[in-house]
């Protein structure tokens, strides 16, 4: 995922604008539901702030995310899928920096 | 990661909480059906070809100073103004007008009228501007270069150009700095089966100037709205086939 | 004994210190120009005079001059081996050279003003070709080509027999792109100002009535550099060329403007520009019509005025005047109130029915300037490195 999730997002992203289709897989809110991180207050912090999931990798490898000028960085509803839309049969509702140690 | 792996209970579980919702929604407004549950989709769904989503606006309920739709659209989308009438984006905007010769007046709503054959569409260098399947009228800002030839081109001046960073966008109407935007009949909300914002905005008020629904439906509220009662489109000289209809004027 | 003259092609020979120091200070504008660019990108374009009413801007002005001038500046190159004047040949090398530096000049300050500047590989990848635009991308592209190897034909002696042809396509490649460009507007069936298929052969006669003057002013400069005699059959030719241009300009004017007096729905954007405009009016009668048209006519055609110095003051004076008209025609075409309800009054929050101010930002002007030194900096590094500069003959002997 770490390694192609350009390919999955280009792809989806024309999925979505172009024919309508907005399943948990193709649509980077569900993304950004679950790995945006909480602050000690429990509100969102950003998704791509510094220390957050995105600039984990992004920030090594100094690749600018275009994203976030567009789409919102912190949710304002819960994620609806249960399940991690790309790997059946995860665990639910893990901590966002879940990849990030599975390095 | 194929698409066959989330299937099952997440779908069952979003069908259902989209029923469930329309069927509120029904129930809230007895004997006025708002939208057409017959042609929703599923979010797995692309757009329908068989479908035109279209409105009526009927300008004898519309008052003038009345702003609701204009509020509703606004928080919908965020659009946060910066107190910078001339750059802020307006994605729709109440129209007032007087008779030249008869003083006669009118307002209405002025929004993109999601023409069948848009100008915009036609002029976009780089294919960002689309009409989707069902007729709504859309930019793709993955594509957009900000060269606003669109702009340009729109008969009314519906659409708009972001001229600052923004921060906090509403997740379900991303818009960014440097790309062109405009109304796009709250695509998301339509693709959930939910009206746009304006029409229920207008409708919760109890004025019921708007009415959505697909005009390649007979039966639908608002193919019979136009059916049967004067309409006409902006600037019809021009030949786009206009999705937006109104009376009264 | 036959002695044929051979044309000689040297480099502009200026000094060192002279040379460094014009590199400098473009270089400096050229600075100045990306920083504004970077300014307006990075902020967003609300720090510009730009509005969701006045989209296109003075960048826009200066960016459509130097294009359309590149067209025509071409044409001197075109006269030489496509219209069989011979004449005008010396003047070939250093006509290609100027067309495709003040085509890049214009692209990158189009470029450098779009709300994604970043997504230019987008731009130049994704094409929607119903799009007059998308076309011109094409034909700005591939102009810079053709020129470029046009070039190649006068500077390679074996390829001389080939410029016949190139300089065929580059000439009609020209006359579509300008086409092309003035189409942009014209194309628009949105604005009374724009809406009219003579935008096109308006844009051709302005393209070789500035791009004339713009070739004009520039070869003399650095002609007087090398110490060159200007040859008056070169001269007094392209004068009275240029005159013609700028009547042709004028013509089409007069044309679209008596045609919109007589059609009641164009009458106010007519009335706009003559009289009701404001500034526009006021650019439109001095800057257009007095110092860009009737001024460089007389100047141009007075038999008593064919001296150098009224020359280049009537190439002046039609640059400015280039200026004023695609300031009137971008500007003030915008600038006047969209009519959605003919014959009603219109009022909104989003400035419907009211006429839209516009008032250029300092970082659109230094953008517009930073092209302008683009092209004169890629200009004066060429002639300095490669022989584009016609010397006067020398005699050569027959081979015996």
């Amino acid at each position: 995922m770490r390694k192609n999730h350009m390919e999955v997002l280009l792809h989806q992203r024309d999925k979505t604008m172009r024919e309508g289709i907005r399943t948990p897989d193709h649509s980077l809110v569900e993304c950004v539901s679950c790995h945006a991180g909480r602050d000690d207050n429990g509100n969102f912090v950003p998704v791509n702030a510094k220390d957050q999931f995105c600039a984990g990798c992004h920030e090594k490898v100094a690749v600018n995310i275009d994203c976030f000028q567009c789409h919102a960085t912190r949710p304002d509803v819960e994620a609806r899928g249960a399940e991690h839309p790309f790997f059946a049969g995860s665990p639910s509702r893990v901590e966002n920096m879940y990849c990030l140690n599975a390095d | 990661m194929s698409e066959n792996q989330h299937k099952g209970r997440g779908e069952r579980r979003t069908f259902f909480a989209q029923v469930s919702a329309g069927a509120a929604l029904l129930a809230l407004a007895p004997g006025f059906r708002l939208i057409d549950l017959a042609v929703g989709k599923n979010d797995d769904e692309p757009a329908r070809p068989d479908v035109r989503w279209g409105m009526f606006v009927d300008t004898t309920r519309c008052a003038e100073g009345c702003t609701d739709c204009v509020d509703a659209c606004n928080t919908e989308h965020g659009l946060q103004g910066f107190d910078r009438p001339q750059t802020d984006a307006q994605w729709i905007r109440k129209l007032d007008l007087e008779d030249d010769q008869t003083g006669q007046t009118w307002s209405l709503p002025m929004m993109c009228q999601h023409c069948e054959s848009p100008p915009c569409v036609d002029v976009c260098p780089t294919g960002a501007s689309f009409v989707r399947d069902d007729g709504i009228v859309l930019v793709d800002k993955h594509t957009c270069i900000g060269c606003r030839y669109c702009m340009m081109a729109c008969p009314y001046k519906a659409r708009s150009f972001i001229h600052e960073d923004l921060t906090d966008q509403r997740p379900h109407s991303p818009r960014g700095k440097g790309t062109v935007e405009s109304c796009n009949f709250c695509v998301h909300r339509v693709d959930g089966n939910r009206l746009p914002a304006c029409v229920e905005a207008c409708s919760d008020a109890g004025h019921n100037a708007l009415v959505f629904g697909d005009l390649n439906d007979a039966e639908s509220t608002v193919s019979k709205r136009l059916s049967t009662m004067q309409t006409s489109q902006v600037r019809d000289d021009l030949g786009l086939n206009t999705a937006v209809r109104y009376h009264g004027v | 004994m036959m002695e044929a003259a051979r044309q000689r092609y040297r480099t502009l020979e200026i000094d060192a210190g002279k040379y460094w120091l014009t590199l400098a200070v473009l270089g400096a504008a050229i600075g100045v120009g990306l920083l504004a660019a970077y300014y307006m990108e990075h902020h967003g374009h609300w720090v510009t005079g730009m509005s969701n009413q006045i989209v296109w801007g003075m960048p826009h002005v200066f960016a459509i001059l130097l294009i359309v001038a590149a067209s025509g500046a071409l044409n001197v190159a075109s006269m030489g081996s496509v219209f069989g004047e011979a004449r005008y040949k010396p003047l070939s090398r250093i006509s290609g050279l100027i067309a495709v530096a003040l085509l890049v000049g214009g692209l990158l300050i189009l470029v450098l003003d779009l709300g994604r500047p970043d997504r230019l590989i987008v731009a130049m990848t994704t094409y929607n070709f119903k799009s007059i635009f998308a076309w011109n991308i094409f034909l700005y592209t591939g102009f810079v080509v053709i020129a470029v190897v046009y070039l190649w034909m006068f500077f390679e002696p074996r390829m001389g027999r080939f410029s016949s042809r190139v300089g065929i396509l580059a000439f009609v490649w020209r006359i579509v792109l300008t086409t092309g460009t003035g189409s942009i507007f014209g194309f628009l069936v949105a604005r009374n100002a724009y809406d009219a298929a003579i935008m096109a052969p308006l844009f051709v006669a302005m393209s070789l009535s500035v791009g004339t003057a713009l070739f004009m002013l520039i070869t003399c400069a650095v002609l007087r550099v090398n110490n060159e005699d200007i040859a008056a059959e070169w001269l007094l030719r392209l004068r009275r060329l240029n005159g013609i241009f700028v009547a042709v300009v004028l013509y089409f004017t007069v044309v679209q403007i008596v045609a919109g007096m007589y059609v009641a729905e164009h009458g106010e954007i007519v009335r706009f520009i003559l009289s009701d405009g404001g500034s526009i009016t006021g650019i439109f009668w001095i800057g257009q019509i007095l110092i860009g048209s009737v001024l460089p006519m007389i100047l141009f055609f007075h038999p008593r005025l064919a001296e150098m110095r009224w020359i280049m003051t009537a190439a002046m004076l039609v640059v400015i005047g280039g200026v004023a008209h695609l300031y009137v025609i971008i500007i003030g075409g915008q600038a006047v109130p969209m009519e959605l309800f003919p014959g009603k009054t219109e009022l909104s929050s989003f400035y419907d029915g009211v006429v839209a101010g516009y008032s250029p930002s300092v970082p659109e002007l230094l953008l517009g300037l930073g092209g302008i030194a683009v092209s004169l900096f890629l200009i004066v590094v060429a002639l300095r490195v490669l022989p584009f500069l016609p010397a006067a003959p020398v005699p050569r002997k027959s081979p015996r």
